[in-house]
């Protein structure tokens, strides 16, 4: 029975194949690879920034262009770490360590060529598993009530945290603060205003957009003034693309463990690339006969990490697009995007909106094979950007964003927030807070209301209905073990280490 | 006694949300009933949450390392911080192309290695850039001259 499926990346790729969507996929691939090339722009930034601009666009465009960028930053981000000893994103942190090496040996080429093709191989593979597993998901949401909801929710808020690097408390205390910047507005049940100090501005809500950028762009520009120093721009000769027999040979075991490990931390809340890509290197590490060589230029850990972060970066779709729950902030900006097109993400979109679904998940494939084009014989071409010093692009990105934020209502109100949770956001960075659990806190924070309200009201206001349904139970016990879990001692140690490149 | 001071100070930060949103909807937001919610009901329990999240950190906060801050780019912050404020204040009388000038000097001296011949180039280039771009390709509605002047 699940032949269906074919039919439905049929679908998918006729939506994906006209000549928009191809040119909006192949936008979003070079800005991807673009950011994901440069230090110190994020995918999460630059999608907020774009965000305004896509409301033009027909919702499948939209959509087509945003995931290109978060996916080929990852593309993008390879190249800096292995060329520069720099993660060009925050995914190919780890990718340095091998990467680097190889280039320093002269291998660059084939650490470069490894890293695409690894991550083209992890990218098919992903997009037949989200073609494969988003329906079932799908039928299971649709039989959830509005309690199964709201410990679905709870559930994906808490797992996003608990797998995220930093202080659990610290991250429950910003969904907590996300949630109740959320409420700003009109209670939609009564139409009470709330938190607005009597201003009709603030009625509409705060914008989630100045509210990521802020939170994003702001603090990462903030950052990285902190300490102005030049670029070290000495990139390494690239020499020739081909890998060897051996490379490939060496490859292909790291390339299909690492697509299976991002593929899975990719559907998790608070997975996605980053984890993904650690995960998939301490593993390898773990069990290559080779083990001694990493560090040193072990092209396993080049392909694992990288096959990983791409794989990670396409099933973190799963979720948003079946549940209309992000797991990670870019999820929480593309979930954003449906929204501002009146599209509601849940379980709805794929029965209602089917060549937007499909039309997406097959743009993917579509997306990464114009990616390994884009970034093997052109990636010399692309390091020339390295030579861009970051003082002429952070006046680019103000510049962009407040003119992106302004043009959603012609709203002066919602440019100034930029400026408000840029500077909460840089504050609470500097004490060590992570900003992505505040952001996904604010998106989910209505949802979450929402459906306790009804939940209450269909239950005559006995709380006990999210315990005595046994979906809800269940999903509010695998919740309380997460955190119970991962407040274990040992436990919290090793979560530490995961992220610590040794 | 060892103290981590990041931990003092975000969990008075948490605190002070918790206690403005607390405070509004007691004060102006009716609670209701379990079974049929007010709008003060679902913020106050979350900024209860917020509360107890907050004195636990504080709590921990007692006798683990202190950790730097860092640097704090007190100029930096101050350019780009002020720079939404300006394009604010700007855009409806300005005009597009003044706006983007403005703040693009403006952010761009937020490096301290910023120099005249750099950043003038950049924000004659940056105001025509986005002239083009957001109002003729992509149709934005804004005037990108001064509309007092135009007509």
């Amino acid at each position: 029975m699940e032949f269906a499926f074919l039919d439905h990346l049929g679908l998918g790729f006729a939506t994906a194949f006209t000549i928009g969507n191809l040119g909006y996929c192949l936008v979003g691939a070079l800005l991807g690879t673009l950011i994901g090339i440069l230090p110190g722009v994020g995918p999460a930034a630059t999608i907020a920034m774009l965000l305004p601009v896509t409301f033009t666009l027909s919702p499948v465009s939209a959509l087509i262009m945003l995931s290109g960028i978060y996916y080929g930053a990852q593309y993008g981000g390879s190249t800096t770490a292995v060329l520069l000893n720099l993660p060009g994103e925050s995914a190919s942190a780890v990718t340095t360590i091998d990467g680097y090496q190889m280039a320093r040996r002269g291998r660059a080429g084939p650490a470069l060529a490894i890293a695409a093709l690894g991550s083209f191989a992890a990218g098919c593979f992903a997009t037949l598993l989200i073609a494969l597993f988003a329906p079932p998901l799908t039928r299971v949401a649709l039989m959830f009530g509005p309690a199964e909801y709201f410990s679905l929710i709870v559930l994906g808020l808490i797992a996003s945290v608990v797998l995220a690097r930093g202080s659990l408390v610290k991250a429950l205390a910003m969904i907590a603060a996300g949630v109740l910047f959320g409420m700003v507005g009109t209670d939609i049940y009564t139409g009470a205003a709330r938190f607005t100090f009597g201003t009709t501005e603030m009625r509409e809500g705060i914008s989630f957009v100045a509210v990521a950028i802020g939170i994003f762009g702001i603090s990462e520009i903030l950052r990285n003034l902190e300490n102005e120093r030049d670029r070290d721009v000495s990139v390494q000769p690239i020499g020739s693309l081909m890998p060897s027999r051996e490379d490939l040979r060496r490859s292909a075991g790291p390339v299909a463990r690492g697509t299976v490990i991002g593929s899975l931390l990719g559907i998790l809340p608070g997975g996605g690339a980053l984890l993904s890509s650690f995960a998939a290197y301490a593993l390898e590490k773990k069990i290559s006969p080779r083990s001694s060589e990493f560090g040193h230029g072990a092209i396993e850990g080049v392909a694992a990490p990288e096959s990983a972060n791409n794989a990670g970066s396409q099933t973190a779709f799963i979720p948003m697009l079946t549940l209309g729950i992000p797991g990670n902030s870019v999820m929480a900006l593309m979930m954003a995007t449906l929204i501002m097109q009146g599209i509601v993400p849940g379980p709805a979109v794929m029965g209602n909106y089917p060549e937007l679904f499909w039309g997406v998940i097959a743009s993917m494939w579509i997306g990464n094979l114009m990616l390994v084009v884009l970034n093997l014989p052109l990636v010399g071409l692309w390091v020339r950007l390295l030579k861009v010093p970051y003082f002429v692009l952070f006046p680019c990105i103000m510049a962009f964003s407040a003119i992106g934020v302004y043009s959603m209502a012609l709203s002066t109100f919602d440019v100034i927030y930029i400026s408000v949770f840029g500077l909460i956001g840089y504050t609470l960075v500097k004490l060590d807070c992570e900003p992505a659990p505040f952001v996904l806190g604010f998106i989910l924070g209505p949802m979450l209301e929402e459906n306790l309200r009804r939940a209450m009201l269909v239950s005559r206001g006995d709380f006990s209905v999210f315990l005595t349904e046994p979906l809800s139970a269940a999903l509010l016990f695998l919740a309380a073990l997460a955190i119970l879990i991962v407040s274990l001692p040992t436990i919290n140690r090793k979560r530490d280490e995961v992220f610590v490149e040794d | 006694m060892k103290v981590n001071r990041k931990d003092v100070a975000s969990a008075f930060i948490f605190l002070a949300i918790s206690g403005f949103f607390a405070m509004y909807s007691l004060g102006t937001l009716s609670m209701g009933r379990p079974s049929q919610m007010g709008p003060g009901f679902f913020p106050v329990a979350v900024a209860a949450i917020l509360a107890l999240l907050a004195l636990i950190i504080l709590m921990k906060s007692f006798g683990s390392e202190d950790t730097s801050i860092g640097a704090w780019p007190l100029r930096g912050a101050v350019f780009i911080l002020v720079a939404p404020l300006v394009f604010a204040l700007m855009i409806r009388t300005a005009g597009l192309a003044l706006t983007i000038f403005a703040i693009s000097l403006l952010t761009a001296y937020a490096s301290q290695r910023m120099k005249l011949t750099i950043a003038l180039p950049l924000a004659v280039g940056l105001a025509v850039f986005c002239a083009i771009v957001f109002i003729w390709a992509l149709g934005l509605v804004m005037p990108i001259l001064p509309p007092a002047l135009v007509y």
